[in-house]
């Protein structure tokens, strides 16, 4: 079931953009006047062999322009593999902080699933609603364990 | 007038949301429902009343079925009056009675939303079990008879997991009738792992009757109580009755009971945070609670004896034994058909196996406790999407309010949570919030603009028909 907000043409690109051209580091959404799935902010092209470390600084970076206000995210994750190789993986996360108002918060669990069908070939999401879980280790955590290698 | 003023987006729509307990209804984009109707309704019979029967215009052209008169709302339904049966149209979530479920919203359209029906769209929540037939019939009412120019069918788990910020969640829902534990992934139910359970307000309600059947204390609901003394603690009630209360139907009394008791239920019961101790729950202090009629009493283990059921079935305090081969477990609620387990030791075999006795027609429920309910769900589900729902749980209905219920909840989860995930337990602070949660979400949805081109609309109806609603609100 979805809200019926639109997603825009904006964000298919910048989905291309990230997913094959690997051009943005991450893509932030946010509906805009509750009509649209607009893109907020692109993030600049992740430099060459990113570390993990230098990916969560890129990560805390982008978590500042918007503070506890909810928003769709792309982020492309670059984490220590086990094997000590780097492994490289694109994922969507909802931010929708447990503090907001209501209104914000059914808005936008309601429209997620409109945008997420948008984004083919995409299969790592995440659900974040508290600071605890919006942290980049937390969810690398999970990607790990995701991981299957 | 015209309706550019406001801008598309004005909808005006209306939103309701049944409930085995009451119905809330309001407009949309409000931030709570403005009416709460009790789905209790009082009916009866004219064709009993003969100088009813002489009022009404006698014509023959009419045919004779015995006319019923409904009354509705909190304040008709308390006054006593001869013969009138207290009914409820929803059962096991869902509309039974279409009779009196029309009757209660011709009174909400009539005396709370005052308005046409036919310039409101309307939003509806429904059980997440609901099945088709239901669904189609309640499409056909509402266009057809009440000829509203847009519709939209919602699954209350949906909105309650939605209002939370979440497309992805486990809602458990414990309310009067049953708890039920509904996956939700990416905004739709996965039916096949709903799991429900009759362990809920009722039950307690059934217990604490027992309770007071097995002390000898009669409960006297405040409508026979004309005054009352001070009497002694745990001590016989010193009351008078009214002597001149027209002889009522027994399912009023019965109801008149129910709503007495629920007040016990509310301010003394309370869930003991670990597994039920006797020896250890004795200590903690007793609560002094005051019936109407003036009885009062402490009470100490029992409030804490009442609850465990709810977590732990094999708890289940046993039925007075009135003869050694055969116990009868009366649950008297107007839900639940009576309960008869065959042996004392068996009781809690019965109550996990024979549902069908608990409450006919339900598949898949069984007496099990709120913890087993939800770790049941989870594992029926799929095991990529388990951590998700570990990960939001999220608890509504009235049961819920018990005092320590969220807390011994949490408790048993955390030991039953794979290592590997997250348990979060999401609950609204105040009650207004986690008794509204669903309305207030379909209120937001309902009042989107973008929500329009989700709606069927009357031209819809009229070109697919009923079935139209199984395509657009799944």
């Amino acid at each position: 079931m979805s809200s019926g907000v639109e997603v825009d043409q904006s964000v298919l690109e910048a989905f291309d953009e990230i997913k094959l051209k690997k051009r943005h580091a991450y893509v932030v959404m946010m509906i805009k006047d509750n009509k649209k799935i607009v893109v907020e902010r692109l993030g600049d092209k992740l430099p060459q062999n990113c570390s993990q470390n230098k990916n969560e600084e890129i990560f805390n970076e982008m978590k500042k322009a918007f503070g506890a206000e909810p928003r769709y995210i792309l982020f492309d994750f670059c984490f220590n593999r086990a094997n000590q190789s780097v492994a490289q993986k694109l994922a969507f996360i909802t931010w929708c902080c447990d503090d907001c108002a209501i209104g914000k918060k059914m808005i936008y669990a309601s429209s997620k699933d409109a945008l997420k069908k948008r984004f083919t070939g995409l299969n790592i999401e995440f659900q974040c609603t508290d600071v605890s879980e919006f942290q980049h280790s937390e969810l690398i955590k999970d990607l790990m364990h995701k991981d299957r290698i | 007038m015209s309706g550019g003023v406001y801008g598309g987006d004005e909808v005006g729509g209306v939103v309701f949301d049944i409930g085995a307990h009451s119905v809330r209804a309001g407009y949309a984009g409000e931030d709570c429902p403005k009416y709460d109707v009790p789905t209790f309704v009082g009916t009866l019979d004219e064709g009993t009343k003969d100088e009813i029967m002489q009022t009404a215009v006698p014509s023959e052209e009419k045919p004779k079925l015995p006319e019923k008169k409904y009354f509705i709302d909190t304040n008709s339904i308390h006054l006593p009056k001869e013969n009138m049966e207290i009914i409820n149209p929803v059962k096991d979530g869902m509309i039974e009675d279409w009779d009196t479920f029309e009757k209660i919203l011709d009174y909400i359209y009539a005396k709370d939303i005052k308005s046409e029906s036919s310039l409101h769209p309307v939003l509806m929540s429904e059980a997440s079990w609901n099945v088709r037939p239901k669904r189609e019939k309640l499409t056909e009412l509402m266009f057809e008879k009440y000829n509203i120019p847009a519709f939209f069918l919602c699954k209350n788990a949906v909105l309650t997991a939605f209002a939370n910020g979440r497309s992805t969640g486990l809602v458990i829902d414990s309310g009067a009738t049953q708890t039920s534990a509904v996956p939700v992934h990416d905004g739709y139910v996965l039916q096949q792992a709903i799991v429900k359970s009759p362990l809920a307000g009722d039950f307690i309600m059934a217990q604490c009757r027992q309770m007071f059947e097995e002390k000898n204390v009669e409960i006297a609901p405040p409508y026979v109580i004309a005054t009352k003394e001070v009497s002694k603690e745990g001590g016989p009630a010193i009351f008078t009755k009214k002597n001149n209360l027209p002889s009522v139907a027994k399912s009023f009394h019965r109801h008149m009971v129910n709503e007495t008791i629920q007040d016990f239920q509310a301010s003394v019961l309370q869930v003991s945070d670990g597994p039920y101790d006797e020896s250890a729950l004795e200590s903690i202090p007793g609560v002094v609670y005051e019936f109407p009629n003036g009885y009062n009493d402490i009470f100490g283990v029992e409030r804490f004896k009442i609850c465990e059921g709810l977590f732990d079935p094999s708890n289940v305090k046993s039925a007075t034994v009135k003869d050694e081969k055969k116990i009868v477990f009366h649950i008297l609620t107007p839900h639940l058909p009576t309960l008869r387990v065959q042996k004392s030791g068996d009781i809690f075999r019965s109550l996990r196996c024979k549902h069908a006795i608990f409450d006919k027609g339900i598949e898949g429920s069984t007496a099990i406790g709120v913890t087993q309910v939800v770790t049941t769900s989870v594992g029926m589900t799929d095991i990529d999407i388990r951590a998700g729902l570990f990960g939001s749980v999220i608890v509504t209905g009235g049961n819920t309010l018990l005092q320590g219920f969220i807390d011994r909840l949490n408790r048993e989860l955390l030991s039953k949570t794979p290592p590997s995930m997250r348990l979060k337990l999401i609950s609204n602070n105040t009650p207004m919030e986690r008794r509204f949660n669903p309305w207030i979400g379909g209120s937001i949805l309902a009042s989107l603009g973008s929500f329009q081109q989700m709606w069927i609309s009357k031209q819809e109806y009229e070109d697919q028909g009923k079935g139209s609603v199984e395509r657009k609100c799944p």
